[in-house]
């Protein structure tokens, strides 16, 4: 799901918005997270409400006991100590249905998906056209 | 953890943190406060050698690298040198052997760095009886802000040059079987030159740093959760420290050669596999030695040890120092890991500036070929220690056979020994047992950077849990954390 939205925002070629799809947050993230004024995490959702649930994120050091990862509050936690920054962060999970192996997503979750990106286009340029996002 | 008395009773702690997967363990005393036993168990389960049957061989390299988001540049490479052998490949060209071995190197560095700055030095730099709210590397980044910054550029260009050489900072495709898939453009060689002083220069700070609080509190930390022990690594043809490639050599606790010049195809001959009914991890040893006395130590101590030189200026003057603490022994002090991991991460920032200089790099002879074989073995100096793959190939190209011994595994009894020795020395006849005293039975575990996702295979994940437990199985205190 991550992957699939990172992809599908990225086609829309936003002036002044960056993707990027990892395997996992780590203490590095801080760094990327530093440059820019608005950063939205996106993660596919197992339990959460339909289509997509969208949270606003403060820095926080939530760790976990394995810390070879880290949550996207502590990624910022990390980014307000080391960097003194800390940009508009938003966390959108959307609700996927099947976590097999298997390629593509369900439909449902691809509909899922479609508004989500409706709502991370109203975040990043607001109802006003204002852009948002720009690198630091 | 509340105190408690220590009438007959068990400890449990229950996940070990700040390791990579999911770990517990168990200290058993008995009525006179005597350790009657102490281990760690390993509750996952890793099924990537059944996974891989059944595909086909040059999918090897890519799915063996899903057991770990740390170190599978290993599991990649370890899987593409096997594969060379099972296409009949012994020599690469020398752009794709170097365009691997830069990989090997970003990865080494990425991970030596991420270990000490993030997972160890919350315990070295603010203490092993913080708070452990703050003994993290969030509580690094506000005490020592300049450091954090130091750690997360490191990692960053560690990931960097993984992605300039397999495509992706983590899970690329760069080594295929028979080379590689790519080699630099001078635009990436240039990107990566512009840091690789600054690398270097920090990589030096950082062995710099750890020797002071070493030499500084020595009596404390040399005797840290140590014992004695064997010692299995690759070493070059030539004895030089080699973390891509080499022939096995095993030493013991006084470092006589047990064996030597040994070829990865030959593995079976000196090492196996032995078991035990309380740890999903298998617990490896030297054959001649037998299980009892045969296991053995991996990783940069060991490597460190093993190795006659470094052929690198840098890092080869910070081992001989290294090796002075030993006094013509090997070093044997489990926290001195961290201070041969520091001497690598040296080593590996001096090879990515020597092959960020060399030619090859950029050459268009990317794979070479040669006669099929159906049983291949490659074992390559991962992070963590030796890395063994084996896998057999039938004229279907399909795997039917894979074994993987990883270093964590290997480190296993290690760790078990580690752990015996800090409840020997810090829990062992005392009234009381301190949240402190539990994380330096942490923070020997550590010191081997343990990947429990490697050496099994991490699904999920579980609250920490600490229990005091009588011999009769009734909970006496128990605290839960995160």
């Amino acid at each position: 799901m991550g992957p699939y939205l990172s992809d599908e925002i990225g086609k829309l070629d936003l002036s002044g918005v960056d993707t990027d799809a990892n395997y996992q947050l780590q203490i590095e993230d801080a760094d990327l997270v530093s440059k820019y004024d608005l950063v939205i995490f996106i993660d596919a959702d197992a339990e959460g409400p339909e289509p997509f649930n969208a949270k606003r994120l403060e820095p926080e050091a939530k760790l976990s006991y394995t810390t070879h990862r880290l949550g996207p509050e502590s990624v910022l936690a990390l980014c307000k100590s080391v960097y003194g920054v800390v940009p508009e962060s938003w966390l959108i999970g959307v609700r996927g249905y099947s976590f097999d192996v298997h390629e593509g997503l369900t439909e449902k979750a691809l509909s899922n998906s479609k508004e989500a990106v409706g709502f991370i286009k109203q975040l990043l340029y607001g109802d006003k056209g204002k852009k948002h996002g720009n690198k630091r | 953890m509340k105190a408690s008395d220590t009438k007959q009773k068990k400890i449990v702690i229950n996940p070990v943190t700040r390791i990579e997967g999911h770990a517990k363990v168990t200290i058993r005393m008995d009525d006179k406060g005597k350790i009657d036993a102490a281990r760690m168990h390993i509750v996952e389960f890793r099924g990537f050698e059944r996974f891989v049957r059944g595909r086909l061989y040059w999918e090897a390299p890519t799915i063996v690298q899903r057991l770990c988001g740390i170190c599978p540049v290993s599991h990649h490479l370890c899987a593409a040198k096997a594969m060379d052998g099972i296409i009949g490949v012994d020599k690469l060209t020398p752009t794709a052997e170097k365009m691997r071995r830069l990989m090997h190197y970003g990865q080494t560095f990425q991970s030596h760095a991420l270990h000490f700055f993030h997972l160890s030095s919350p315990d070295l730099l603010l203490g092993y009886d913080a708070d452990p709210a703050i003994r993290n590397v969030i509580g690094i980044a506000l005490k020592y802000p300049d450091l954090a910054k130091q750690a997360i550029l490191m990692r960053k260009y560690g990931q960097e040059i993984i992605k300039a050489t397999s495509g992706k900072k983590i899970h690329g495709t760069g080594a295929v079987p028979g080379g590689i898939n790519k080699s630099l453009s001078n635009e990436e060689i240039a990107l990566l030159k512009n840091d690789i002083d600054q690398m270097l220069e920090w990589s030096v700070q950082s062995v710099d740093l750890y020797k002071k609080m070493y030499m500084d509190d020595i009596d404390r930390l040399s005797n840290l959760g140590s014992f004695e022990s064997n010692f299995v690594s690759l070493v070059r043809k030539d004895g030089c420290l080699d973390l891509y490639d080499g022939l096995l050599r095993a030493k013991d606790k006084d470092g006589k050669i047990i064996f030597d010049k040994v070829r990865p195809i030959d593995y079976l001959k000196y090492i196996r596999e032995g078991v035990r009914n309380w740890s999903y991890m298998k617990f490896p040893f030297i054959t001649s030695l037998g299980q009892e006395k045969g296991w053995y130590r991996v990783g940069p101590l060991a490597r460190v040890n093993n190795c006659d030189f470094i052929d690198t200026p840098i890092a080869e003057k910070q081992r001989q120092e290294f090796m002075e603490l030993g006094k013509g022994r090997p070093v044997h002090s489990t926290m001195a890991y961290h201070w041969a991991r520091l001497i690598e991460t040296v080593h590996s920032a001096e090879k990515i500036k020597e092959l960020l200089d060399d030619p090859d790099i950029k050459g268009k002879d990317l794979v070479t070929a040669g006669k099929r074989r159906h049983e291949s073995v490659a074992i390559i100096e991962a992070p963590r220690g030796s890395l063994f793959h084996h896998y057999k190939v039938d004229d279907n190209d399909q795997i039917t056979m894979a074994n993987l011994i990883v270093s964590t595994t290997s480190n296993n009894e290690p760790m078990n020994q580690a752990i015996r020795r800090v409840a020997e020395d810090h829990i062992a006849g005392q009234k009381k047992v301190t949240e402190p005293v539990l994380n330096l039975v942490e923070v020997a575990i550590r010191a081997y950077d343990p990947c429990l996702s490697c050496a099994t295979h991490a699904i999920g994940q579980m609250p920490l849990k600490v229990k005091l437990v009588d011999f009769r199985g009734q909970v006496i205190d128990e605290k839960v954390r995160g």
